[in-house]
């Protein structure tokens, strides 16, 4: 995982450094593999996904799209076929089912609040938590991935972790 | 400082998005007040059990897909349904067009009145089907727009 805004995918491209779609791919593959794994699980379909987000940001490029954070915009492709791939497999899993396979189990009754309070937050807000703690990306980058100013995910950052905080105390007092 | 700040800067600065100055002033504050150390370390609490409940959770990520718009392509079996519902209207129409036309001929000349002028571009204008009153079977009529009245032809 990068540290955000020190990744040299979000500077502009020198000579003597390789093609921004390169060191992207060499850089990003692996957090893209982990991306679609955490939402579709593992398999041959992961490595297909990572490959047409690739494809897309290469087309991208090629019309002469010049995104401000490559890495955020390689993410909001990612995300655009994560969701189609749901849309066509019909994959659609309720909210407050877990992921079996995937989560693992957990005793921590704070965690199981604050998955609860997460679960009440809108959907935006929830992938912002997903983007930042689970794949990493800077503000800047979640704001590029989902089309949204980067003000805004700072505050519904903020504003998640406050409701967290609150159910926890209130559990505490009570 | 205010809760809300300080809670805003601790977060900003833990994910690495505070600028060094704005994170020394920081440091600063957090060196002269107690009260604000231990409300940050809360904050870096609950910051952390977010953290893990994120992660112990895809599905709270995985947020409900927007149903994809995909244009309807127009495909034979899309398409048919319409041919066939056209064509039974255009045949509808035809017969009501052809009963009517028939109740106004076969009428007097007041009736003749009545019959809306006909298209004079059409092949139609001054012609029409009627069944004769007489029982001669059906007869081409001609519809003189002048005057109205239905003659019948040669």
């Amino acid at each position: 995982m990068l540290p955000a805004d020190e990744s040299s995918l979000n500077r502009v491209d020198t000579t003597n450094q390789p093609p921004l779609l390169e060191r992207l791919f060499t850089e990003s593959e692996g957090d893209l593999t982990r991306y679609f794994a955490r939402r579709h699980g593992g398999g041959e379909g992961v490595q297909d996904l990572v490959q047409e987000t690739f494809l897309q940001m290469a087309r991208g490029l090629k019309d002469g799209k010049s995104p401000k954070c490559a890495r955020g915009y390689l993410f909001g492709i990612a995300r655009h076929l994560s969701q189609a791939a749901w849309s066509s497999r019909a994959q659609v899993i309720p909210l407050n089912e877990s992921l079996h396979n995937v989560a693992a189990p957990t005793q921590d009754d704070r965690v199981e609040a604050a998955r609860e309070t997460i679960s009440t937050l809108e959907p935006m807000q929830r992938e912002i938590l997903d983007l930042r703690f689970a794949q990493g990306l800077s503000y800047a980058e979640i704001a590029e991935a989902l089309g949204i100013p980067v003000g805004t995910v700072r505050s519904r950052l903020h504003h998640a972790v406050a409701e967290v905080r609150h159910r926890l105390e209130s559990e505490l007092n009570s | 400082m205010k809760p809300e700040s300080l809670h805003a800067l601790i977060i900003d600065r833990h994910f690495g998005e505070l600028s060094p100055e704005a994170a020394e002033l920081l440091e600063h504050h957090l060196a002269d007040d107690a009260a604000a150390r231990d409300e940050a370390e809360r904050i870096l609490q609950s910051l952390n059990v977010t953290r893990d409940a994120v992660l112990r959770h895809p599905e709270l990520g995985c947020v409900p897909v927007q149903p994809l718009v995909v244009p309807r392509v127009a495909t034979r079996s899309a398409v048919m349904p319409w041919l066939a519902r056209a064509a039974a209207l255009a045949v509808l129409a035809g017969v009501g067009g052809f009963f009517a036309g028939r109740s106004n001929v076969e009428g007097t000349a007041a009736s003749a009145e009545k019959t809306p002028e006909p298209r004079r571009e059409s092949p139609w204008a001054k012609y029409r089907m009627s069944f004769d009153p007489a029982g001669e079977g059906v007869q081409v009529v001609r519809v003189d727009t002048e005057s109205l009245e239905p003659r019948s032809m040669p």
